[in-house]
């Protein structure tokens, strides 16, 4: 089932004279059947909207959604076939986590003993079969995201839309949630939509990844793909920790090529600390982060400042002169329009 | 809590006064007086329990007390219902909710005279716009105001529309629950009547048990003016009640004391039902 959208604009008029704001600029994507699309972009940049113009939550001034050719954009949200994970659950606080997650079953009129089969089935999966008389105010922040996830999980809907699902939970439980999101949505073979800011969650979770940035998308590719070949200067920064860096090719000893953008972006772990003049370039040690699993060298280059990713047992320390040999392989030159 | 600390007490002290001089002494006396022949006239001369069994056995007594009743059963739920109706309809931002925010508030910030006059005239058998009405359509008119049920249906009524602070409380906590909840709701395909049902109501629910048992209490004491300016306590004392029934016997035939026992009783009554109330709606754990 390919969800398709093309050309979708939403615009939110300025208030008393501020400018109008382009949540989504033209935006075009396809979902696959069975893959987990990853939407990724810093906050304002309309991937909350994008999501919730696909549920039907959010108007669009124009485009098309459409999923299997059916075009969806003017449908009332809980016509759509979708279903949406929020950030926090969105539970019924009066309502037990059974109910909660028999909800939009009963909504639908489906008997209430088939509700309730469905909504055990999916609680075993999820492991919550055993909290299904709690209200959600006894509920762990995961365990409410469990819930919000069966909830949706027993409608069986084409494609699941998942807003921010990990950033309310705790960095240990994150992970274990990143897993079981996964591990979910393989076993279910549905496609599913997961915003978010967090570029180790995108990579860790996507099949692709799309980059969204003011309102367009910039990039759509897989994890690994986006993270070596980056379109965009934006697109380099945003994923990888420490971040990449991006400096004038003659800062790394390096010839500008033609049509290219007078930047280069180069991963601090393809950058080595070598003996004064024994590399591209000479630089100053000017800070060394200690970051538990790596260690991090902040070099002068220059009027640049170039992070470099290097082993636990560095001989370096902060003042030394060093040189800095590069990867030239791994060195990334933006096309001149990006 | 830094404003609190620097209010100085001092200011508390008109109020201090007003409250032990205007309420404080009088209810103090009143209590005293309830075991008394006091006429206002005579010496204080206390006569212990007479005043009560005197009251328990007058048939007017009972006839008002039954009349507050038939009030409260009528305007209580009537109250309610109009404040939740409304909240729900007008809680969402925009002019024309405005607009009618402000026309729900207005009828209860009249006074209460010019409130009670205004419906004397809506309702005025010759020359109101509702005989008026009724007139003109060829319809029955009622006699809203001389048949002993109209009277009773017309001033609970009238009640039953000043809503104002119920209807901002009954809004507040309307828009205080999350929008997500709906969007939710949305994308399940919940239809509204299903999202009324299964989501406003039972999260409105406390407010709801909130304002019941403050109407309660209020119902007892609200309908005395226009009582006392419309009716005066009629038709053959169809709203005579509490409040007219205790008005009758301080301030016109003087029995102060006599008076003090209705007053000191209905204190006691409306105790036990908010009593009742309260712990019904602490048995459906609304709060």
């Amino acid at each position: 089932m390919t969800t398709e959208i093309r050309g979708l604009r939403r615009t939110f008029r300025g208030r008393r004279g501020s400018a109008d704001v382009h949540a989504l600029d033209g935006v075009d994507l396809d979902i696959e059947p069975g893959e987990l699309l990853v939407i990724i972009g810093p906050s304002g940049s309309g991937k909350t909207t994008l999501l919730r113009a696909i549920a039907g939550l959010e108007p669009v001034d124009s485009g098309a959604i459409s999923i299997d050719g059916r075009d969806i954009s003017r449908v009332p949200a809980g016509e759509r076939d979708v279903a949406m994970v929020f950030q926090d659950g969105a539970l019924y606080p009066h309502l037990d986590v059974l109910a909660n997650i028999t909800f939009g079953l009963r909504a639908r009129r489906v008997p209430r003993a088939d509700a309730v089969a469905a909504a055990e089935r999916a609680a075993v999966v999820l492991g919550i079969d055993g909290l299904l008389r709690r209200r959600p105010d006894e509920l762990s922040g995961g365990e409410r995201q469990r819930v919000g996830l069966a909830r949706a999980i027993v409608r069986e809907p084409s494609l699941f839309l998942l807003d921010e699902p990990l950033a309310s939970l705790d960095a240990q439980l994150r992970d274990q949630a990143r897993t079981e999101i996964r591990s979910v949505q393989r076993r279910l073979e549905r496609s599913m939509v997961v915003v978010t800011h967090d570029d180790h969650e995108a990579m860790a979770l996507g099949d692709r990844i799309a980059v969204l940035h003011a309102g367009r998308i910039i990039q759509v590719d897989k994890p690994a793909v986006v993270y070596d070949r980056p379109a965009t200067p934006f697109v380099a920064r945003l994923l990888g920790r420490p971040a990449i860096n991006l400096v004038a090719p003659e800062t790394l000893g390096l010839r500008s090529k033609d049509g290219c953008a007078g930047v280069v972006g180069i991963r601090p772990e393809h950058l080595r600390l070598v003996a004064p003049a024994a590399g591209r370039a000479d630089g100053r040690v000017e800070l060394i982060e200690h970051l538990g699993s790596d260690v991090v060298a902040h070099v002068r280059v220059g009027d640049d400042d170039l992070v470099v990713r290097t082993g636990l047992g560095s001989a370096f320390s902060v003042g030394d002169e060093v040189g800095v040999e590069v990867d030239g392989d791994a060195v990334r030159y933006f096309p001149a329009d990006a | 809590m830094s404003v609190l600390r620097r209010v100085r007490p001092e200011l508390s002290w008109p109020y201090l006064f007003g409250l032990t001089v205007l309420v404080a002494i009088p209810a103090v006396w009143a209590v005293v007086l309830a075991f008394t022949d006091y006429t206002g006239l005579n010496d204080v001369r206390f006569t212990g329990l007479d005043n009560f069994s005197r009251l328990f056995s007058d048939h007017f007594f009972w006839e008002a007390l039954g009349n507050s009743g038939v009030y409260v059963v009528i305007s209580v739920p009537l109250r309610v219902a109009a404040a939740l109706t409304l909240a729900l309809l007008l809680y969402r931002q925009g002019t024309w909710n405005a607009a009618g925010r402000v026309a729900v508030y207005l009828p209860t910030i009249i006074p209460d005279i010019a409130y009670a006059l205004l419906w004397a005239w809506l309702l005025n058998p010759f020359y109101g716009p509702f005989a008026a009405f009724a007139a003109e359509t060829g319809l029955p008119t009622p006699e809203w105001l001389t048949d002993p049920w109209g009277a009773r249906v017309s001033i609970a009524v009238m009640g039953g529309l000043q809503v104002g602070e119920g209807f901002l409380i009954a809004l507040a906590w309307r828009r205080m629950i999350p929008a997500r909840l709906y969007e939710a709701a949305d994308v399940e395909g919940a239809r509204p009547a299903y999202v009324l049902a299964r989501v406003t109501l039972p999260l409105m629910a406390p407010v709801l048990a909130l304002l019941a048992l403050r109407d309660v209490l209020l119902a007892l004491q609200l309908n005395f003016v226009p009582a006392l300016i419309i009716t005066d306590g009629g038709p053959r004392r169809a709203t005579t009640y509490l409040p007219t029934y205790l008005y009758d016997h301080a301030f016109r035939h003087f029995r102060l004391g006599y008076a003090s026992a209705v007053a000191l009783t209905m204190l006691v009554t409306t105790g036990l039902i908010l009593y009742v109330q309260y712990r019904l709606v602490r048995r459906w754990r609304l709060f």
